[in-house]
């Protein structure tokens, strides 16, 4: 039998040609269905990447997003959050140079010092803009080093240079304060700090807040708990990490004590709201979450159009060769096998056109997964609608079939 | 002689959506081997369907046929035609897509015998029926339609069942063929020990038989014997 099947294989060129044509046809076609699919589901996989949903801790209002009194409880929170990425805080000290009279702290007190964990944290400044002689500032910034970067207008005011020591004296914003009538404490004591580089004044260029001297975030904690204060970050800023999971991330900051804002609520300082800016990524998801439901609810028809030109193609072929299995069942060829070597015929035929499509593919966009699934469902379908076809024609009359070719 | 084939009492009926239509009707006959028999009869007088029963291809409505002794109803009648039976028609019935060697290698193909053998063995075959070697590589569709019959019967030998069951085998051919034929269906039955069952209604062909049955709506009777 398998004689048979090479010869059929090497002498029906026309029509095996156009049964290979029909398989490169429909692997083209599916891959053009799957892939659409899977480059849908690419986009929204990196969604999360290209529209990131930006989170802000702001008062309950809404109307305040920096100059806050936010807790250690919330910080502490969004940082052992799985939910969260690239988060960003900061905390304003008021200082003055050496140490001076508590009385004169208004002749004094004209330093704004920033505890950062990130150059992004203090307002719209960027790693180019610092300007280190050693080491790295995102290194600096996320360790509790008692160094800083100073703005290089007030370096150069105030005959610093790079290497020196300064002394400073620090106030904190009292978080008891009324609305608007926001009052200072000192810290008591003093602190020393390296200079270990410059940052270009970035005042008036941006909105940037206004920035003299940079020190790391956690050492900024740290001087707070030494002298028995209370940490309050001033602005948090957060990336949602998984943002086709916003259930959980929601429920996550629920968890951590975060409140929705509320248009009504009072005017504070007390930073306890969180606003998502999630609007975009939505919109975008949603849709593209709808396109790939409805190209996926085309799946089952898709099956049954290559299962019907299996059917049909084979039906052909078999109907143009009843009288070849009529044949093979004269010479004793049992009617299950003579039907499979028909069936194995065209599947072997598919096959060759899967590959020839496979090979065009992949010179175009190869996606192994995509051929896979390709394959698999062409091979399938086409197989039960060839089988089905095969069937049918084997129930034909073998006197009958002999009879009329008389 | 021993009885190979031996109907008793067949009848077949032809049982359509709308009709039923009695094609044979108690017909009871033995074939031997070593003898060449007709059988004789108008169109649509049940020769043909009576072949077909002893091909195998069907099985009586009643009564019963008897192969080597057995009912064909219990026997593999696939089996039956590989290794027991061949049947030529007057339409050739060559595979279309095989060259006249490759289609009297077929039937030894299926039985699995070694590759050499199976064509030094057709080589003979298309030899005894007279068929020149130049044409042994050509397609069936590029031989005249004696030389077609004659494939036809080397492919019958060649399954080596020696039942050669032919309907109208000269229907096709011109008066010289047609001798050919004869002569040659004679030959196998006398030389090669076949039993060699002929339907036809051509009177050489009866004239050459051993044995002739006359079949006169679905009814077989003895005509020479």
């Amino acid at each position: 039998m398998i004689h048979y099947l090479s010869y059929s294989l090497k002498r029906r060129k026309i029509a095996n040609l156009i049964t290979i044509g029909i398989s490169v046809m429909l692997v083209l076609l599916l891959n053009l269905y799957f892939g659409s699919i899977s480059s849908y589901q690419r986009q929204l996989t990196d969604l999360a990447q290209n529209v990131p949903i930006y989170c802000q801790i702001t008062n309950l209002n809404g109307s305040l997003g920096n100059g806050l009194f936010i807790s250690e409880q919330i910080l502490d929170g969004l940082q052992q959050s799985d939910q969260v990425k690239d988060l960003s805080y900061m905390t304003v000290i008021m200082a003055g140079e050496g140490d001076f009279k508590e009385a004169e702290y208004s002749k004094y007190l004209n330093l704004y010092v920033v505890g950062a964990n990130k150059v992004e944290a203090v307002g719209e400044l960027s790693n180019d803009m610092i300007h280190m002689t050693t080491g790295n500032v995102d290194e600096l910034l996320t360790s509790d080093r008692m160094e800083c970067i100073v703005n290089e207008n007030i370096l150069k005011k105030r005959g610093w240079e790079i290497g020196d020591q300064i002394t400073l004296k620090c106030y904190y914003y009292d978080p008891a304060s009324e609305f608007s009538k926001i009052e200072i404490h000192s810290m008591g004591g003093t602190v020393e700090v390296t200079i270990v580089g410059t940052m270009e004044d970035i005042v008036g260029k941006t909105n940037a807040i206004a920035t003299d001297v940079i020190i790391p975030a956690k050492t900024a904690r740290n001087y707070f708990e030494q002298c028995g204060l209370k940490f309050f970050a001033d602005t948090i800023t957060f990336h949602v990490k998984d943002p086709l999971n916003l259930n959980a991330f929601k429920a996550d900051m629920q968890e951590i004590g975060l409140m929705e804002t509320s248009a009504e609520a009072m005017d504070s300082y007390t930073g306890y709201a969180l606003t998502v800016r999630d609007a975009s990524f939505i919109a975008s998801a949603t849709d593209l979450r709808h396109t790939i439901e409805l190209m996926q609810s085309f799946f089952p028809a898709v099956c049954i159009l290559v299962l019907l030109i299996g059917y049909v193609v084979s039906y052909l072929s078999g109907n143009s060769r009843k009288d070849e299995f009529a044949l093979l069942r004269l010479q004793g060829v049992k009617k299950l096998k003579g039907s499979m070597l028909f069936l194995l015929e065209q599947i072997i035929l598919v096959l060759i056109g899967n590959l020839i499509g496979d090979a065009v593919i992949a010179v175009i966009s190869p996606s192994l997964t995509t051929m896979a699934v390709v394959n698999g469902v062409l091979l399938a379908a086409y197989a039960i609608g060839a089988a089905a076809a095969y069937g049918r024609m084997s129930r034909g009359s073998v006197v009958y079939l002999l009879s009329t070719q008389q | 002689m021993v009885k190979i084939i031996e109907a008793k009492n067949v009848g077949y009926i032809y049982q359509s959506k709308y009709q039923k239509t009695k094609a044979l009707t108690e017909v009871s006959c033995s074939f031997e081997q070593g003898r060449v028999y007709a059988i004789t009869g108008k169109s649509g007088s049940g020769k043909s369907t009576f072949l077909s029963l002893l091909a195998g291809l069907d099985v009586p409505t009643e009564g019963n046929l008897y192969i080597d002794g057995k009912d064909i109803r219990e026997i593999d009648r696939d089996a039956y035609r590989m290794n027991r039976a061949s049947v030529i028609y007057q339409a050739f019935h060559l595979f279309p897509l095989l060259t006249v060697l490759e289609n009297v290698m077929f039937p030894m193909q299926l039985q699995h015998i070694s590759k050499k053998e199976v064509k030094n063995r057709a080589q003979e075959f298309l030899a005894k029926v007279g068929l020149p070697d130049n044409l042994y590589g050509k397609m069936p569709n590029m031989i005249s339609g004696g030389e077609q019959q004659r494939v036809a019967i080397a492919r019958a030998m060649s399954s080596g069942g020696q039942i050669l069951l032919a309907d109208e085998p000269t229907g096709n051919l011109d008066s010289q063929n047609e001798s050919v034929i004869v002569e040659l269906l004679c030959k196998l039955a006398h030389e090669e020990n076949y039993a060699v069952i002929v339907v036809t209604h051509n009177e050489k062909v009866a004239e050459a038989a051993d044995v002739v049955y006359g079949m006169l709506d679905g009814a077989l009777e003895v005509v020479r014997g």
